[in-house]
């Protein structure tokens, strides 16, 4: 059954993927692209591609591709954290990637990414701020991770995570001293170092459909059509390190572990193809 | 293929950037061997090296060994990019020269851009330190020119004196060789071995001295950047050559003195040095001792003296702790004889005083002494007395009147060498005549009573001028300089030499050119002869010599008479002569003085110097008889209208391109400037006022009047001084500028355009001038402000040394007018210091010492019946009282005790001073 | 960088090219899914992403200018923070971008036939990944290889190039380098079969002989880069022609 909907940017398209359309494919157990309800998407990752940053990446979960680049810079650090490095991310959705976002200041979408990494970053220790920390109250790094989406085709988050972690593996900071007797930075060029992490994490994203069914790696049309979303982040060694729920349908208990398990094993995959591409 | 160079640079505000540049490699550069560049068959043999070979060599022998390589048999050498980008990152001037024979297609030199081409680029292996980087990028080349040269049986030769990187290359199967060993086995060059810049080794050690080692350059910038050591340049006093004066940047900083020589550490005049302060405790003064290198050589500032100095008040003091910048180039001089001529060390002293004596190796000794030879300094090891340098080139005999103005010229920097063959492929031919489209273009002036007035025997006639009057009573007057813009055309090499020479260059008896002699005499100069293209300002004014109106154009005058100072007199002076260009004479004549009352009125001023004229004699070319300028009505008059033109221009381009006109300014000097002046005239019961430039030309009147007690030729004294405490008048870029006033002329505005025949800044004002009057088209580099301040600093450079060059010629003529002869002559004090008067005679406009430390014989007498009073201007000598401006009576004698310094002597005569007089 | 010397006596510049080389230029057409047509240019070290969407129904905020006789071109121009050297604070909606987007508009105002669409809206988008110098040129050589992947019909291609002149002798192709060293610069948008100048913008100042030499030196690189431009989108259509009939 074919018709043509009008959806809320204002565009037409051909809508053959109705509700109804989609509830047949899940009741065989698979999706309209072929892929079986909890199966990932093949992931591409490259890093090092934009010289003038300091670190970059990119990565496409299927069609889904982001670009991240690392600036980092010297500055005073916070008066509540003296000895402390920052890391600002900052994640950009503009029309460029989908007609669905609108050009103007960043869309809630946007600000909610940003605001997951912000708090991924916080919460897990990602990287030893204290590294960063170049003479106590005077000088640290502030790293500035901008993310920008290029292709919207679902799962912004993942693709997000999995871009900045490869992005920092990639930054190489010069060693930095400062002269006391004239107060001046000296920056030993030669010399640089990679930042180091203290944990590598990767995240798994769940839609729920029609309040039963769980897919996993969502595309922008399955975004659509689903209601529900519960984000897992796992670490090197396999524990869950951050969960996040935000809203929505309710969820069973047992479509829980379910995810957690899935989200488990995702997260070893992911990691050797961090090691593979970082070496 | 692309590669990537990626760089990590620190900005001035802290920030970190990384820089990614492209790079990319080419196959298809040129490597020189097809025969165009580099010679098929190199000739130069060399005994280490048995068969044919191309030089190549690496940074420092570039860097050090110029001269070397500057000779005629140093062909076949290839200089690599690498070797190129890292002389130019280290030495500005040696790049330049590097640049000029790889630039000159006779000497094979050829540039192989090595970093681009794929088959010598080297990818920087991690750690590696830039230098040994480079130097595998000049291995790699070298062995590239190896392989090509394989199938000719060449060889091509790496000259390094690194010994890391001499091993490497020989571990690669490549020839490498030390410049010293390829220079010692030339075939038919021996004289190249002194052209060898010594290695730092190879040192004599002085028991005598040790030298504080010098800071490191980290060191230097950190204690800088700090506080602890200030930076400025090292200026040496003339009177004392273990003594200079540092002005560190900045503003309001105080100039720092630098005494003896362990404080001045090796530093050389005009080195960009740190200094550390020293305590305040060890505070000295200038010292007024005249220190003369040429009659106590090798003396020092005597321990009581010093100490004496030290009791007073001192000022700011420094020690040299470090140099930032060496300021070393190629110096005149003469070989001392010491020791026997078959020693290979000998000393060199050079010409300027103000530098120190060389130590130089040389095998022609004996053909050297007696013979003035040009020596660079290579380097000033901690235990050695003297620097170390090497042999240049011979001049000719000491003496002989070519080779002193040959030192003289060289000295000063001046540019004498006959013009190059493209220069003059830019001149028209010696028959050109006006062609007809430039008549039809131009106003047609040649029905006017255009004359010009010279000085005798001048053959470059730059201006002309002409007064007529007009039936409503208005007056037209028009200045007309000659239009040398027409010939040289922007951009050509003819242009090019003559931006760089900056001026002509008045010797007594040579002219040193700025353009060829078919312009400057012949084609541009506005003689009587004919029609002569011109650059006219016409104004209209009232017979009260008010500008009613002004205009400029482009036009063909036919001058009526080309007449010296004396004639334009004697034809205004003559009731019988009343034809137009006599009328218009005398007209000239009057508005002239009316302008000049009305200037000084404003404030202009006008000072003295004792200006001398020698008579050559034809044959020998020497100076029969000096002769003062006299100044006559006719100067003043041409003077005056030159003046008025080139305010007026200066008022039509600040108008027309205000932030890129050439214009000339000459700084209000601090009050201070003057305290030497004011003192002076106190003495005699005159006060000078010295708070605005009309009043110090009032007082300066006001001396002129007659007094008691007041010689008449005071005033004259007192002007002469007033000169000395102005300020040079410097060219600028409007743009670049605030200030525009020239405090001597008291004018609002003003610029250089009436001789363009010598002087390039006046070819730049015709320039913007035609430009604005839409007679001529611009061209790219009219409006560049930055280029145009540039060329103003060459040409302020220029007018200095050829300033400095006419004096010393001036001061060479007196002396060899006074060889032989012995006169007495009245002069003037016109200095008293502690040790010494200097005294002026305007006879000969002569100035020297005399020296009250000694005796007529020279030889010393002690200072202990010397009382100086320093703020009277006063000494007393063995009870005689010498006061400025005192009329005293000395003996003018040649000494050609030293040979190089050859001088006059001036021996008291009358007041009689017992022990010191000459009898 | 004081001394930096542009073109060295043996007629190379700064990074070995000859003064009339462009540089390394790398495309493909239809990189990204969900735009109508998208391109991906590499200039050098300038990277540059495209994106059209169109045509399409005018957006809510741009109905007021709908046309009932042709589309609306909208364009949006993006520099992303980590592109230069310096980290750039705001990616769009500075002074810059917005006459950048503004110039590149008039650009396809006059190629696109405009006509044939009339009342709708064209979205051009374009994203600099890294910035090296003629950013315009690179963007406007992606809009255009991203216009004919989306099928909307144009005059002819767009092609831009940049010269500038240094000791007298047109440099084609402007580095970032070699743009702040203070030389005057000329970009040009050509449209090489029909041979007219869409658009050319000047910075700095040329005298008037010169301006005819720098100018007949832009439309040469103008007309190199449409010839790599259309062995690029040749290759694209045999690529995926083959594709076609395989599968």
């Amino acid at each position: 059954m074919r018709t043509v909907i009008k959806s809320s940017t204002g565009q037409l398209r051909l809508n053959d993927k109705s509700d109804d359309f989609y509830k047949l494919h899940l009741k065989e157990g698979i999706r309209p692209d072929g892929r079986m309800l909890m199966e990932m998407r093949p992931m591409v990752l490259n890093v090092g591609s934009i010289s003038t940053a300091s670190g970059s990446s990119l990565v496409k979960v299927g069609n889904t591709t982001v670009v991240c680049g690392i600036k980092a810079e010297l500055t005073e650090p916070n008066a509540s954290h003296p000895g402390k490095g920052i890391v600002v991310p900052n994640v950009e959705l503009s029309p460029l990637c989908s007609p669905k976002f609108k050009p103007g200041p960043p869309c809630d979408q946007a600000q909610v990414v940003t605001k997951f990494l912000d708090n991924l970053i916080q919460s897990t220790n990602l990287i030893c701020l204290d590294d960063l920390c170049v003479e106590n109250d005077k000088l640290v790094w502030i790293l500035y991770c901008d993310l920008i989406c290029i292709d919207y085709d679902g799962n912004i988050v993942d693709a997000s995570v999995i871009s900045l972690m490869a992005a920092l593996q990639n930054v190489k900071l010069p060693e930095v001293k400062i002269n006391e007797e004239c107060e001046s930075v000296e920056v030993n060029l030669k010399c640089t170092a990679t930042l180091k992490l203290c944990s590598c994490p990767v995240s798994t994203t769940f839609r729920v459909f029609d309040r039963s069914n769980i897919i996993a790696d969502p595309t922008s049309m399955e975004e659509e059509l689903t209601e529900g979303q519960l984000t897992i982040v796992t670490d090197q060694q396999g524990r869950i390190i951050y969960m996040e729920r935000p809203g929505g349908v309710t969820l069973q208990e047992e479509h829980v572990e379910k995810c957690m398990k899935r989200a488990v094993i995702r997260g070893a995959e992911v990691q050797t193809l961090y090691m593979e591409v970082t070496g | 293929m692309l590669k990537s160079k990626v760089l990590m640079v620190k900005t001035r505000s802290g920030k970190i950037l990384k820089i990614v540049r492209e790079h990319y490699l080419r196959d298809d550069i040129d490597n020189g061997l097809n025969g165009v560049d580099l010679d098929d068959h190199p000739m130069l043999e060399n005994d280490l090296i048995s068969s044919e070979h191309y030089i190549i060599p690496d940074t420092n022998v570039v860097l050090k060994q110029m001269d070397v390589l500057e000779h005629s048999c140093m062909r076949n050498v290839i200089i690599l990019q690498t070797v190129m980008r890292e002389t130019k990152h280290r030495s500005a001037p040696i790049y330049k020269r590097l640049r000029t024979i790889t630039q000159n297609k006779d000497k094979k030199f050829h540039v192989f851009t090595n970093e681009h081409s794929i088959d010598t680029w080297c990818e920087r292996r991690p750690k590696e330190s830039s230098n040994d980087y480079n130097d595998r990028f000049i291995r790699v080349a070298t062995q590239f020119y190896n392989e090509c040269l394989s199938e000719r049986n060449q060889k091509a030769v790496l000259l390094t004196n690194d010994k890391a990187n001499c091993d490497l290359a020989k571990k690669e199967g490549l020839l490498a060789v030390t410049v010293e060993d390829y220079v010692r086995n030339i075939v038919g060059f021996p004289e190249l071995l002194d052209k060898l810049a010594k290695a730092d080794e190879a040192m004599e050690v002085d028991k005598s001295i040790s030298y504080p080692e010098h800071l490191k350059l980290s060191q230097l910038q950190t204690g800088i950047k700090s506080g602890r050591f200030k930076q400025g340049k090292l200026n040496i006093s003339r009177q004392n050559y273990l003594e200079g004066k540092v002005l560190p940047q900045g503003e309001g900083s105080k100039e720092i003195l630098i005494q003896g020589r362990m404080h001045l550490n090796r530093a050389v005049n005009e080195d960009i040095v740190a200094v550390e302060m020293l305590p305040e405790n060890q505070w000295s003064l200038p010292s007024d001792v005249i220190l003369d290198v040429s009659v106590q050589p090798g003396a020092e500032i005597s321990e009581s003296h010093a100490e004496d100095l030290k009791k007073k008040h001192g000022i700011p003091t420094g020690k040299v702790v470090g140099i930032i910048k060496r300021s070393w180039r190629s110096y005149c001089g003469i070989l001392e004889s010491f020791g026997s001529p078959d020693m290979t060390r000998h000393l060199f002293t050079p010409a300027e005083r103000r530098i120190p004596r060389i130590r130089i190796e040389t095998r022609q000794a004996k053909l050297l002494i007696g013979q003035r030879i040009v020596v660079a300094i290579d380097s000033w090891p901690r235990f050695s007395k003297y620097p170390q340098g090497h042999f240049v080139k011979a001049l000719g005999e000491i003496g002989d009147k070519d080779t002193e103005n040959k030192v003289l010229l060289l000295e000063h920097d001046v540019a004498h060498e006959p013009f190059s063959q493209a220069v003059l492929n830019c001149l028209p031919s010696a028959n050109w005549s006006i062609p007809d489209e430039e008549l039809r273009k131009r106003e047609d002036l040649r029905g006017l009573p255009i004359c010009s007035v010279d000085p005798p025997g001048c053959t470059d006639i730059d201006d002309c001028l002409h007064l007529r009057e007009w039936t409503d009573g208005n007056l037209e007057v028009g200045v007309h300089i000659a239009d040398v813009t027409h010939f040289i055309r922007p951009g050509t090499a003819l242009d090019i030499e003559a931006r760089s020479r900056g001026t002509t260059v008045y010797l007594c008896d040579k002219r040193i050119d700025m353009v060829p002699e078919l312009l400057s005499s012949n084609l541009c100069s506005l003689r009587d002869d004919g029609d002569r293209l011109a650059f006219s300002c016409i104004w209209v004014m009232n017979h009260n010599a008010e500008i009613i109106s002004t205009r400029f154009c482009k036009s063909v005058i036919r001058s009526k008479a080309s007449m010296t100072y004396a004639q334009a007199q004697m034809l205004i002076d003559d009731a019988t002569q009343n034809d137009d260009v006599t009328i218009g004479l005398r007209g000239l004549n009057k508005l002239a003085k009316i302008l000049k009352a009305r200037r000084t009125l404003n404030g202009a001023l006008s000072l003295s110097s004792p200006e001398v004229r020698f008579h050559v004699d034809s044959e020998t070319h020497d100076p029969i008889d000096l002769e003062t300028k006299k100044l006559r009505d006719t100067n003043s008059m041409v003077e005056e209208f030159m003046l008025l033109a080139n305010c007026s221009v200066a008022e039509k381009i600040q108008k027309e391109f205000s932030d890129c006109a050439v214009l000339r300014r000459h700084p209000e000097p601090p009050k201070s400037n003057f305290d030497v002046l004011v003192n002076a005239a106190r003495t005699r019961g005159l006060e000078l006022s010295i708070n605005t430039s009309r009043e110090l030309a009032l007082s300066l009147d006001e001396a002129e009047k007659p007094a008691e007690n007041v010689h008449p030729y005071i005033s004259v004294l007192l002007r002469i001084l007033a000169t000395r405490c102005m300020y040079q008048a410097v060219y600028f870029c409007s743009g670049l500028e605030s200030d525009f006033r020239h405090y001597g002329l008291a004018a609002p505005i003003y610029t250089h355009f009436t001789s363009p025949i010598r002087r390039y800044s006046d070819i730049m004002v015709h320039r913007l001038l035609a430009a604005s009057i839409g007679a001529d088209s611009t061209f790219s580099d009219l409006l560049n402000k930055q280029e145009i301040q540039q060329i103003c600093n060459n040409l302020n450079f220029r007018h200095r040394m050829a300033q400095y060059a006419q004096r010393a010629s001036v001061a060479l003529h007196t002396q060899m007018f006074f060889r032989g002869k012995m006169v007495d002559e009245q002069g003037f004090i016109i200095v008293v210091r502690k040790n010494a008067v200097q005294v002026l005679i305007p006879k000969y406009g002569l100035e020297g010492t005399v020296f009250l430390d000694r005796d007529h014989q020279g030889n010393a007498v002690g200072t202990s019946n010397l009382e100086y009073n320093e703020d009277a201007c006063e000494i007393v000598a063995n009870g005689v009282l010498l006061k400025v401006f005192d009329e005293v009576t000395v003996q003018i004698s040649h000494d050609a005790s030293n040979i190089q310094h050859q001088r006059i002597n001036l021996h008291l005569m009358k007041p009689k001073i017992e022990g010191i007089s000459a009898p | 960088m004081a001394g930096l010397e542009l073109i060295s006596d043996q007629g190379y510049r700064i990074d070995g090219r000859k003064p009339t080389e462009l540089r390394q230029i790398r495309c493909r057409l239809g990189v990204f899914t969900q735009a109508d047509g998208s391109s991906y240019v590499e200039q050098g070290n300038t990277k540059v992403l495209a994106s059209i969407y169109g045509p399409h129904e005018p957006s809510s905020n741009m109905r007021s200018k709908i046309s009932h006789d042709k589309c609306i071109i909208n364009c949006e121009y993006s520099q992303a923070s980590f592109s230069s050297a310096e980290r750039k604070h705001r990616p769009r909606g500075d002074r810059k971008s917005l006459d950048m987007a503004a110039h590149i508009k008039q650009t396809f105002e006059s190629c696109i036939h405009t006509t044939l669409y009339p009342r709708s809206q064209i979205d051009i988008f374009l994203q600099i990944l890294q910035s090296d110098g003629s950013n315009y040129c690179a963007c406007v050589n992606a809009a255009t290889l991203a216009i004919v992947d989306a099928g909307i019909a144009m005059k002819d291609y767009v092609c831009a190039c940049s010269a500038s002149l240094a000791k007298g002798t047109t440099l084609v192709d402007i580095n970032h380098v070699e743009e702040s060293a203070g030389c005057a610069e000329l970009s040009a948008a050509v449209m090489p079969k029909l041979n007219k100048i869409v658009y050319s913008e000047l910075n700095g100042r040329l005298h008037e002989d010169e301006i005819g030499k720098v100018l007949d030196s832009v439309v040469l690189g103008c007309n190199d880069m449409f010839a790599v431009m259309e062995r690029t989108v040749r290759e694209h259509v045999e690529e995926t022609v083959s594709n076609f009939t395989h599968s």
